[in-house]
């Protein structure tokens, strides 16, 4: 069944059509909450949600984007709504010091390693990283989710690669504390 | 020379760099090698897995759109329970068969002594000559039972040790490979402990390969790196 006959279906109440959707994209959905959100329960609540959201929205969908594009859209501003509310209620935790083991730039190790760096990220970091590198949000796009100018999160990008590679790099002296080149 | 910032090398990774920059850049290995790191970065988070969604995921979903009115009654087909579990399940017998080779392995690919395997030998110290100790009869109690498994777990880990060493290392493994499998385990006991959280045998797996994944990746720091790299993460600066 193709996913478009899945979507007419589950418009009209079928179960059985919604778990196939939700099987299909549920791994995509649940990694950015859970990148976003940087917490397994959460995650777990914030892409039930989502999923309800979605379900629920569903009459809306018109077909002009991909299901899992706007399905996605739905998944990440949930879960940047889910981190909003967090921060009205709770003062923003400290990140994580940064100990990432370091090693032989070799892909098991380095995901290992990518996938810590990124948890250790400050959120406002990790959010345009993860928007803008991993999911292709353009900066327009993401000042419209994150309720800022497109510019800032620019410079919020900029600072988040580079921290990562701070975190990423082996022991040598840190570039970050030399001056500005003199070009 | 002073160096271009790291931050100013991760604008140029999208825009494009101004005649001085090209100029600095043109002469300097250093920053190249550095832009081309970041590069290098983007593309592995890309190439990030998807993590896999929680096994309880969908029937948390169900009952909410039941409530909802947005499924209707008899349009979802029930599932045995096996289907949902199959998958997992073979997913962490396969990657068990590469843990238990690895974990004989790793003592041979020596870190720390007798740091590896630690988790495993935990039960009972018995980390040598334990199969004297093998309890014959029907545990009569929970910590009995946790200790036999333990003593199980160490005699065959000596065993396989010995038979790697004779028969000269057939059993190495790449660590690397080693760890990517670890982490196969850790991503798949998690969502099986979802469904099964009080489950003795999945924790203990899950327990297992986490405890041989951290020693693995502190041996792989101290082996392939010079000091490891200690920073301290700033909090964010506010957007304004």
């Amino acid at each position: 069944m193709t996913e478009n006959e899945l979507i007419l279906r589950a418009r009209q109440g079928d179960g059985e059509a919604i778990r196939r959707l939700y099987e299909r994209h549920a791994s995509q959905v649940y990694t950015i909450i859970r990148r976003l959100a940087g917490d397994d329960a959460l995650a777990e609540d914030w892409a039930q949600e989502a999923w309800v959201q979605a379900i629920r929205a569903l009459p809306e969908f018109r077909g002009e984007a991909q299901f899992g594009t706007w399905l996605y859209r739905i998944a990440v501003n949930r879960a940047l709504q889910g981190r909003r509310e967090r921060e009205r209620r709770a003062p923003r935790e400290l990140p994580l010091p940064d100990i990432v083991p370091a090693g032989r730039d070799d892909r098991p190790l380095l995901r290992v390693r990518l996938e810590r760096a990124l948890a250790r990220l400050p959120e406002r970091m990790r959010q345009v990283l993860l928007l803008h590198d991993v999911e292709g949000y353009t900066h327009e796009e993401m000042g419209e989710m994150l309720g800022v100018a497109p510019g800032t999160c620019k410079s919020q990008l900029f600072k988040a690669r580079a921290k990562m590679r701070q975190m990423l790099q082996s022991a040598q002296p840190t570039r970050e504390g030399e001056q500005v080149c003199s070009i | 020379m002073q160096h271009i910032t790291l931050e100013t090398l991760a604008r140029l990774m999208d825009e494009a760099p101004s005649a001085a920059e090209t100029a600095h850049l043109a002469g300097c290995g250093g920053c190249r090698a550095e832009l081309e790191a970041l590069r290098a970065e983007r593309e592995a988070l890309r190439e990030l897995p998807d993590l896999p969604a929680p096994a309880s995921g969908w029937s948390g979903v169900e009952q909410r759109l039941r409530a909802e009115g947005l499924i209707r009654p008899g349009s979802v087909r029930a599932r045995s329970d096996s289907s949902r579990w199959l998958r997992p399940a073979l997913q962490v017998a396969a990657a068990l068969a590469l843990f238990v080779a690895g974990a004989g392995a790793n003592e041979l690919w020596r870190g720390a002594p007798g740091e590896t395997g630690g988790a495993l030998r935990a039960g009972g110290g018995a980390g040598s000559g334990s199969g004297a100790r093998m309890v014959s009869n029907t545990p009569a109690s929970l910590e009995e039972a946790a200790r036999e498994v333990a003593d199980h777990e160490a005699a065959y880990l000596e065993a396989l040790t010995r038979y790697a060493e004779l028969s000269g290392g057939g059993l190495q493994v790449d660590p690397l490979d080693r760890l990517a499998a670890l982490e196969g385990i850790v991503l798949t006991t998690r969502a099986a402990l979802d469904r099964s959280p009080a489950d003795p045998v999945i924790n203990g797996y899950h327990l297992a390969a986490l405890s041989q994944r951290e020693a693995l990746l502190r041996q792989v720091t101290r082996r392939q790196a010079g000091p490891a790299n200690v920073g301290t993460a700033e909090s964010d600066d506010p957007w304004f």
